[in-house]
């Protein structure tokens, strides 16, 4: 096992079982969106959590723009990892942007994974033609600006600030420091790349089966996207959650073990 | 208005919804459940109106899509969320920029309870904001640009090095006022000293020669001074300890401030014996080849005067011969006196070459003359050397003018005898003598092939032939058209040249009339 990888990724190893899991977080935090999640899998998979490059406690340092300009760097630290880390084909956990980076890792390389679970995906977040994304390029402007006056606060630990969360003693010191916390200039061009990027092409070529995890009401990905991945993805399944919000793992754990486990040990 | 006390719930209720921020609650759906009346004033919106809509559809796309990544797994997970910029949607179409803070009652991870919000305005708070993320992105910019520049600064440091080191140039430098030259590590190589050795300004003027230790300070001199500010380059040797002598050039500039005042001088040393070596092979290489060609310019015109006598000599006796003889062996005088006639004018274009060339130039005695007769006499003579060729004569004009005589003759029959030996055979030469009001003419025409335009330039230099083969009749070394040439310059005149495949060939002199 290379330290360096382990570093680069603040990779945490979880759990006893046979099979090897991994959980990628998408656009805004990192692995802790997963704790509601992972302790529903420790029994049966050996759980591995990491923070895309340029989030979390990941080494910022090693954020190149050029690699991570496209979905396709973050695709290669995903085979990396597998190949590093995983002792078969893994079960590739994506929320939102990275249930697309591991379709590009599953295009790529299709040996490495079992199934692919895909939360609150979207191949493509602007409008196009007849493809209703959601967005238009002018609302990833204004992203983008909130971002710039959040600068000020992600900059001098002035906001957000956690203000404490006395009925939940685990969220130690350590965990508020790096929550959702990143240098802002990477945030805005992981923002770039994540919210014009369109992958719909690379939807047929995926031969992994998946599941396509749907909230039903998600701004971010709507019931229209949720509808086209299950069409285009040539081996998926759709699963269609009540919930409001672009983070169900966190809203309605539940019943997204319930589909999970549905889905992988029918 | 009714006084109520501190405390009572009604008073309670009225401070809730007159806080001075809006204050809201929603459920797990997200739904406002409850809002205040600030809350309502800040989106225009009555109460009834926002109860039962969520709290993000009061948000800009922007807010509402990082609400999603960022304010709610926060919320999820923390239980609470504290100054994040938020902006919200007026009814009215206007954005109000807010710092929101929120809590949830009673957290439980995965049950989602209610929530309470507190917004407060922030357009003053973002406006500064604002101006400090510029600075901020200002002062960025600033660094990265400096680093940039650092970096370019570094790369061209390194490309001067490099250039400098192989032309083997050395750098010197001195602070100013009053700073002593330092010279960089490598200098010593040029005193014939070990090539890492320090050398100090002391060091270097003693393998100066004094002389040119003097020549150098005033050159400084010229160069420091405000006023001057002159180029400073000089060249001197320098007699290294190894006893060997180097010579090098010293360039530099000085730099003034804004009173003009000099602050830094700087320069380069090069080692320039080998080019001076070669210059000065070179130079004597030059000045040996230019001793050679006067001795043998030299040796022309003596030998040609030389020849002279001899040849009267034997012009004379053929002309003897010729009035005693006019028998069998007319035709063998005859040819003794042409081709001696022959020898006689090539020694005379040789005399006129060799002063041409050494002696400043030909003279010439400008007399009155009519150059009408001066052509027609000088025609006499060339049609008995060419008895069948046409030569044809017109005058234009009337008048004295001012000229050598004889050198225009030489001119003339220079110029036809040309014209007859590169003209087509059956057409005339034709020669017009034209008297101008303020000068002289001759034209001299030939029917024929034109002068090449490769051959033009150099037509009028000595020992160039206009054509390889020599034809019939021909008598020239190359010297002919040069002549012509000296002869127009020494008249104070000049020779110029026409030649087209459709009009033949025209030489044209012309000299000034009086």
């Amino acid at each position: 096992m290379s330290k360096t990888l382990i570093e680069r990724h603040n990779i945490h190893v979880l759990g006893r079982g046979p099979i090897d899991m991994i959980f990628a977080h998408g656009y805004g935090c990192d692995q802790n969106m997963w704790r509601l999640l992972t302790p529903a899998f420790e029994d049966r998979y050996r759980i591995i959590l990491y923070d895309l490059v340029g989030s979390g406690r990941s080494d910022l340092g090693a954020y190149d723009r050029k690699k991570y300009g496209t979905l396709e760097g973050h695709a290669r630290d995903v085979l990396a990892i597998a190949s590093e880390l995983a002792r078969g084909p893994v079960v590739f956990v994506g929320h939102s942007v990275s249930a697309m980076i591991g379709l590009l890792a599953g295009v790529a390389e299709p040996s490495r994974f079992r199934a692919q679970v895909m939360i609150g995906p979207s191949p493509c977040y602007i409008n196009d033609g007849d493809y209703q994304g959601g967005f238009e390029r002018s609302d990833i402007a204004s992203l983008l600006d909130t971002l710039d006056s959040n600068y000020l606060g992600w900059a001098s630990a002035m906001a957000p600030k956690i203000m404490g969360a006395p009925d939940q003693p685990e969220l130690g010191a350590e965990l508020t420091n790096s929550f959702c916390r990143t240098d802002p200039e990477i945030a805005k061009h992981f923002a770039r790349v994540t919210f014009s990027g369109d992958n719909r092409a690379d939807l047929p070529k995926l031969t992994t089966r998946s599941l396509v995890v749907q909230s039903s009401d998600d701004l971010i990905a709507p019931r229209f996207v949720g509808d086209y991945l299950a069409r285009t993805l040539p081996n998926a399944t759709l699963r269609v959650v009540e919930n409001i919000g672009h983070c169900p793992h966190l809203s309605a754990p539940g019943p997204i073990i319930e589909s999970m486990r549905e889905f992988l040990e029918p | 208005m009714i006084e109520r006390a501190p405390g009572d719930p009604s008073e309670i209720g009225d401070a809730y919804e007159r806080a001075a921020c809006g204050l809201l609650t929603i459920n797990a759906e997200g739904a406002i459940v409850r809002v205040s009346a600030t809350m309502c004033a800040y989106t225009g919106f009555a109460a009834p109106e926002l109860v039962g809509r969520t709290f993000q559809s009061l948000l800009t796309m922007g807010s509402k899509l990082f609400h999603q990544t960022h304010w709610s797994p926060l919320l999820e997970l923390q239980g609470s969320v504290a100054e994040v910029q938020l902006e919200l949607k007026h009814r009215d179409g206007r954005v109000l920029p807010v710092l929101v803070n929120a809590a949830r009652r009673a957290a439980v991870p995965g049950v989602r309870t209610l929530v309470d919000i507190a917004v407060f305005v922030a357009s003053d708070r973002r406006k500064y904001e604002r101006e400090l993320l510029l600075a901020r992105k200002r002062a960025e910019d600033l660094l990265f640009r400096a680093r940039e520049a650092d970096a370019a600064r570094a790369v061209a440091e390194a490309r001067l090095r490099l250039a400098l080191e192989s032309a083997n140039l050395r750098v010197w430098s001195a602070e100013l006022p009053g700073g002593v030259r330092r010279y960089e590590r490598g200098v010593a190589v040029l005193l014939g000293r070990p090539e890492l050795e320090e050398i100090t300004a002391a060091t270097y003027a003693g393998h100066m020669h004094p002389d040119d230790r003097a020549r150098d300070e005033a050159a400084v001199a010229a160069a420091l001074d405000p006023s001057v500010r002159a180029a400073y380059s000089i060249e001197y040797p320098l007699v290294g300890a190894d006893g060997v002598e180097r010579f090098v050039r010293s360039t530099g500039q000085a730099f003034f401030d804004d009173d003009g005042q000099p602050v830094q001088f700087s320069g380069v040393l090069e080692d320039i014996t080998d080019r001076r070596r070669a210059e000065e092979a070179l130079r004597h290489q030059q000045a040996e080849a230019q001793q050679r060609a006067i001795l043998a310019e030299q040796l022309i015109g003596i030998v040609s005067h030389d020849l002279r006598n001899p040849l009267n000599a034997v012009m004379l006796g053929a002309e003897l011969l010729g009035d005693l003889d006019s028998g069998d062996n007319a035709p063998v005088i005859r040819r003794i006196t042409a081709s001696a006639a022959r020898a006689n004018r090539l020694i005379a274009d040789l005399l006129d070459f060799t002063q041409a060339r050494l002696g400043g130039g030909l003279r010439v005695a400008r007399r009155p003359i009519d150059i009408h007769a001066v052509v027609a006499d000088c025609l006499e003579e060339v049609k008995m050397a060419w008895p069948g060729r046409a030569i044809e004569h017109r005058r234009l004009g009337e008048g004295e003018g001012r000229g050598d005589a004889d050198r225009l003759a030489q001119v003339v029959t220079n110029l036809v005898t040309n014209a007859l030996v590169y003209g087509t055979p059956t057409e005339p030469v034709t020669v017009t003598s034209v008297i101008a009001e303020a000068t002289l003419e001759l034209q001299v025409h030939n029917l024929g092939p034109p002068i090449p335009a490769a051959l033009r330039p150099q037509m009028f230099e000595p020992l160039r032939r206009g054509d390889q083969e020599a034809k019939l009749g021909s008598r020239s070394v190359g010297l002919g058209l040069y002549i012509v040439r000296e002869i127009a310059v020494a008249h104070g005149g000049h020779i110029a040249l026409r030649s087209t495949a459709e009009e033949g060939t025209t030489f044209v002199l012309t000299v000034p009339r009086g």
